[in-house]
């Protein structure tokens, strides 16, 4: 009996070893590979290290609470700050060391137990139909409430992390009951029910159904790279809003290395690549997002978009009220 | 004469009962996991209230549960109205290309509802070329201007998962219509009914365990429905238990909406089985199938009008879209490594589709051999898993199989060795129990509806030449339902290859299915950059279609 089950262990052994040898980080990606795939490629190629990614949009946190100790997951991967600070909350992740690389990072983007470190930013921008839109460089997200757009603004669903970050730091900023009365404005507003994604409004600006949409930055960038949705970018203008008091909601990507990395070195390495000058640059360069160092630069199409104030709030300030946001967003139907 | 009492027989059945229990107990596991999961909050005092419940049960929940239904009855609907007809055209008349529409009707199984519904959305959206054009002929200027019909509501997804789901009750409708009585309908003949009264009054009837079966998978299929009500900005049963428990962090709540939809799942089941309970009726005679009238011109004009229609919307234009989006991202969709996700696409698919239907089987045949309840409860709870949306059944497979993998880590460093890892839940094993619980019903929906057709005297004279049980089933019921083993067989592998949330959740490191690749892509709207890997999901399943329909054609 004894013999069997050391044949089996031996035979298990076998096959799982192939994943403990070679050098290599394994990821967790709330990020599309094909976003993260060519600087992993590059990391890769300085370093020898072997990438292994997992991606999907939900799940993953589950999937790591689950797997606990056993998790092979060396390295998170998200694309919004809640689930960043959800990770260090739910006890997921681990401090790294904080080496000269990352302390090139500004303290605002990295968690001061060094349990997370934000890579990119992006920002909420509004855009706005060339056409019929007139100028809007001064509008303020408190704006989109207002009666005058009534029936003109479009957006993706409301519960989407980066709308879910907006409502939060609205509520960090005029509290929950000003919030919900802007929400249920905002809901007015709209022309057409909460649906598809970022650029899927830019598109239906350039068609006419709507004048103002709220939208990432670096889909701008995308689009004018794409033959078919060039048109449709070349249909709206950018605005930063709240130049005038506290600044534009940031929103960054970013990375925790995982409670139990089976290869924390690793980990470790690849964090310090993608906070490195180069990673950052082509951060810049193939995603058009903001780079957080403070070494690199964003890419020239994205400068050309201009300089702008950011909203300076901490990022676990805004986080905390990501439940309350949730709710408010259910509670005036926002995308019913 | 001296009878030795043969207790072999007593202890394979045994053996069979209590494997069949335990196969039972691991299917059940992922939702008693859950139910575990969600009742441990009352036990382990929190640190703050949950009342994402009740929070979602006073805003939203209503309205979802009523979005759930009306999106089940609208797809049930134009499943019925897509299958019915046709499956009753190809099974009783003979007309020029029957042979070939009767496979065509199927098709439409292979290529996944939310592929079709971003395509139709693409096409009909107000930013679409359908609504531009029709702007520009009549210069209108906004949406005011006119009235369109809106893709992204409830009927446009009623639809859409119709067009996609209709091919099940389509192929168990005409395996039974093939089969149907023909010395009925030639005595109602005789009487002068009319044949649409022959139809309503015969035949229609005697398919109803098919058409009930048909129905019950496409209603639990739509309810768990993610990708389209996703797409087309529908919040349902399934957004809300994704929202509840991914969102707002809520198990408890996640797995209280699960339970509710389980609940409708199961008094749909009830309701049905109810309202046929004292019906049974089979016909032993004339075991041949029917002889098909001849079809005249002017019906068969009409019947390739209406299914070529239906075969257009849920097939042709889909493909033809897909194989232009493929030709304008030339670049982006030729990629050695969806080659690679074919392959592994495949082998998954085959294997979870080979358990599935022997699992079926071995379900189906106890309950005929020993029919009771226990046998019936086994039956029906290895088809729950059909029912639980696919990102809910991931993580309740990973809880049991996440503490098996912990147990036997510990176990084999105990016995001196290195820990192995996730040998369970972190390899294919995860995603194919997945599959096999998730798609049981649908192979176990299939053998049932061939079971149903058969009589029970075949087995009584089976018994009475005292033929064991084993050759019983060898020898007259695995013959007779070789056609359902098929249809079995197929609807599961199909359902594999287009399988997603679960796949996402659950697929190992550097491990995609086409599903998965293709989705990365479509979630954020650019499906035209991974049309080649949707092109090869429809392949894929096309392949086995074809197969069939090759075999079929020889006999």
């Amino acid at each position: 009996m004894r013999a069997l089950l050391l044949t089996l262990a031996l035979a298990a052994t076998s096959l799982t070893a192939s994943l403990a040898q070679a050098e290599q980080v394994n990821i967790y990606s709330f990020r599309q590979p094909f976003l993260i795939e060519p600087i992993l490629a590059e990391f890769t190629k300085e370093t020898g290290i072997e990438t292994k990614v997992v991606f999907a949009k939900k799940g993953l946190i589950q999937r790591l609470k689950r797997e606990g100790e056993l998790s092979p997951a060396d390295l998170v991967l998200t694309s919004d700050f809640n689930k960043l600070l959800q990770l260090k909350e739910d006890g997921l992740s681990q401090a790294f060391e904080l080496s000269a690389t990352l302390k090139s990072i500004p303290t605002q983007f990295r968690d001061s137990d060094n349990e997370w470190l934000a890579l990119t930013k992006r920002v909420r921008n509004v855009y706005s139909s060339k056409e019929r839109a007139g100028d809007l460089s001064n509008i303020r997200y408190e704006d989109l409430a207002d009666a005058k757009f009534k029936g003109r603004i479009c957006t993706r669903s409301g519960k989407h992390p980066y709308n879910l970050g907006l409502v939060a730091s609205m509520i960090a900023h005029h509290g929950e009951a000003e919030t919900e009365t802007w929400l249920e404005g905002v809901k007015t507003n709209l022309a057409r029910k909460p649906q598809g994604n970022d650029r899927g409004q830019v598109k239906a600006i350039k068609e006419g159904l709507c004048d103002i949409s709220l939208g990432n930055s670096y889909y701008l960038g995308k689009m004018l790279q794409d033959p078919k949705q060039v048109i449709w970018a070349n249909a709206v203008n950018l605005n930063f809003p709240n130049q005038e008091d506290r600044g534009s909601h940031i929103n960054v990507s970013g990375a925790v290395i995982a409670k139990y990395a089976p290869h924390k070195q690793s980990a470790q390495a690849l964090l310090e690549f993608l906070s490195s000058k180069s990673a950052q640059n082509l951060y810049a360069e193939l995603n058009m997002e903001y780079p957080v160092s403070i070494k690199a630069q964003p890419s020239t199409l994205v400068k050309s978009w201009g300089e702008f104030k950011e909203d300076n709030l901490p990022l676990e300030k805004v986080a905390q009220y990501r439940k309350q946001a949730l709710k408010l967003i259910d509670k005036v139907h926002f995308d019913l | 004469m001296n009878v030795k009492p043969n207790t072999g027989p007593r202890i394979a059945g045994l053996i069979l009962s209590a494997s069949s229990a335990i196969i039972c107990a691991v299917m059940l596991m992922p939702i008693i996991a859950l139910i575990f999961e969600s009742l441990s909050s009352f036990f382990v005092p929190a640190a703050e209230i949950d009342d994402t419940f009740s929070d979602l049960a006073d805003s939203v929940l209503s309205q979802y549960i009523l979005n759930s239904l009306a999106i089940v009855a609208g797809t049930l609907l134009f499943a019925c109205l897509f299958a019915i007809a046709p499956a009753w055209w190809c099974a009783h008349y003979e007309f020029v290309g029957r042979r070939y529409l009767q496979w065509m009707m199927v098709f439409p199984l292979a290529i996944p509802a939310y592929i079709s519904a971003y395509i139709y959305t693409d096409a009909l959206d107000y930013a679409g070329p359908i609504q531009s054009s029709l702007r520009q002929i009549f210069s209108w200027q906004s949406p005011h201007d006119y009235w369109f019909i809106d893709i992204r509501s409830r009927w446009g997804a009623s639809l859409m998962l119709g067009l996609a789901l209709f091919p099940y009750i389509f192929l168990l409708l005409r395996n039974t219509f093939e089969q149907g009585s023909q010395s009925l309908s030639q005595a109602a003949q005789l009487m002068g009914a009319s044949p649409r009264k022959i139809f309503w009054t015969i035949h229609l009837p005697l398919a109803r365990p098919a058409l009930a079966i048909g129905c019950t998978l496409v209603a639990m299929e739509s309810l768990a429905d993610y990708g389209t009500v996703q797409l087309f900005a529908i919040s349902t049963l399934t957004t809300a238990i994704y929202d509840s428990w991914l969102v707002y962090g809520s198990l408890a709540s996640a797995a209280k909406i699960s339970c509710l939809t389980l609940l409708f799942v199961i008094s749909l089941v009830a309701l049905e089985k109810n309202s046929r309970k004292k019906q049974q009726h089979f016909d032993s005679r004339g075991g041949k199938p029917n002889d098909k009238i001849k079809a005249s011109n002017a019906k068969t004009s009409f019947i390739w009008l209406f299914c070529g229609l239906v075969f257009c919307l849920g097939f042709l234009i889909p493909l033809i879209t897909l194989i232009g989006y493929c030709a304008d991202y030339w670049l982006e969709n030729i990629n050695g490594d969806i080659l690679r996700h074919s392959q592994s696409t495949f082998m998954l698919a085959t294997t979870a589709a080979f358990i599935a239907t022997l699992l079926a089987i071995l379900f189906n045949s106890q309950q005929r051999f020993m029919p009771g309840p226990i046998n019936q409860t086994k039956l029906s709870l290895s088809s729950l898993g059909y029912a639980i949306p696919g990102t809910v059944l991931a993580i309740g497979i990973l809880i049991p199989l996440g503490q098996l993998d912990i147990w036997i880590n510990h176990f084999i460093q105990w016995l001196g060795f290195e820990k192995v890892g996730l040998i369970f839940s972190g390899t294919s094993f995860a995603l194919i129990l997945a599959f096999v619980i998730r798609f049981s019903a649908v192979s176990n929906g299939s053998i049932q509806a061939a079971y149903k057709q058969m009589p029970t005297n075949l087995d009584a004279a089976s018994t009475t030449l005292k033929a064991s049980k084993f050759k019983t089933f060898s020898k007259i019921h695995l013959p007779i339902m070789r056609p359902a083993l098929i249809t079995a067989f197929l609807l599961v592998f199909i359902e594999c290859v287009k399988e997603l949330p679960a796949s996402l959740l659950l697929r190992p490191f550097d491990f995609e299915t086409l599903a998965t690749y293709v989705y990365q892509f479509a979630s954020d709207e650019q499906l035209e950059h991974a049309a080649s890997g949707a092109l090869l999901i429809i392949i894929v399943s096309l392949l086995p279609i074809l197969l069939l329909s090759r075999t079929q054609r020889m006999r």
